[in-house]
């Protein structure tokens, strides 16, 4: 069955193939129908959270994530010393 | 074509660990890198516990609370062009039925591998990439524990580790 979709929206499942999330545009296409309209509206906000993080390292010429510590305590967890 | 440790990825955003500008670098440079569902999850788990971080990013980037975790672990696969690839599928072990696949290959290394439960899994998962198709040859990490199996590593995967060390005062 033929499916017409917007360039913006496909340029979307194009993104979250190349994340890896789908493995190609055929079944990203049949997991979001799935998923429903509303699913989509969310993937759409979460591309443009993720665009704005880009803009942000951008803007300040570092990574905008700061996880300080966290190393010694994801190997704590992992029941290192 | 590499498998890439949680470790590194976090020791990257960790600005207090010695090891950042080698995680970095090993992350910018390297092609070709793998991740797991593992990965994700230990990322999520350590992201969804700095709420300061997270409310302030969300607040910076105008997103929702509830979407600035996965909108995170986006960026970062993005960022550090980290593939992550889904497994599929289970497998029948004997007597016990049937288990998703990476928990049996986690079962099958055990007897030749001797480390801890999260380590295994990250081992289990190479393994089943692997069986996948995937030509994973390095494992990069800086938790010493893989390192410390390195040659049992080889023998059973056939996969080199790579353990990152911080930069000399």
């Amino acid at each position: 069955m033929p499916v017409r979709l917007r360039d913006q929206e496909l340029r979307q499942i194009d993104q979250l193939v190349e994340y890896g999330v789908f493995r190609s545009r055929s079944e990203a296409i049949r997991e979001l129908v799935r998923l429903g309209i509303e699913n989509l509206a969310q993937a759409s906000d979460i591309l443009k959270a993720v665009e704005r993080l880009f803009e942000a390292e951008r803007n300040e010429g570092e990574i905008p994530i700061d996880l300080s510590g966290a190393t010694r305590q994801l190997l704590v967890e992992r029941g290192k010393r | 074509m590499s498998y890439v440790d949680t470790s590194v990825i976090i020791a990257a955003l960790d600005r207090l660990d010695p090891r950042r500008a080698s995680a970095l670098e090993a992350l910018e440079k390297e092609e070709d890198k793998k991740v797991s569902e593992l990965v994700l999850t230990e990322l999520a788990s350590v992201l969804s516990r700095r709420k300061e971080m997270l409310q302030e990013l969300a607040t910076r980037v105008g997103a929702r609370g509830e979407i600035i975790v996965p909108a995170t672990l986006l960026y970062i696969l993005r960022r550090f062009r980290l593939k992550y690839r889904r497994i599929d599928g289970s497998k029948k072990v004997l007597l016990l039925g049937d288990l998703y696949s990476p928990f049996v290959a986690a079962i099958e290394l055990s007897s030749k591998l001797k480390v801890k439960t999260l380590d295994l899994l990250h081992l289990a998962y190479i393994k089943t990439l692997i069986e996948g198709g995937e030509e994973i040859r390095k494992l990069i990490t800086i938790d010493e524990d893989f390192e410390r199996e390195k040659k049992a590593i080889k023998e059973a995967l056939n996969v080199e580790v790579v353990a990152l060390r911080g930069s000399p005062p």
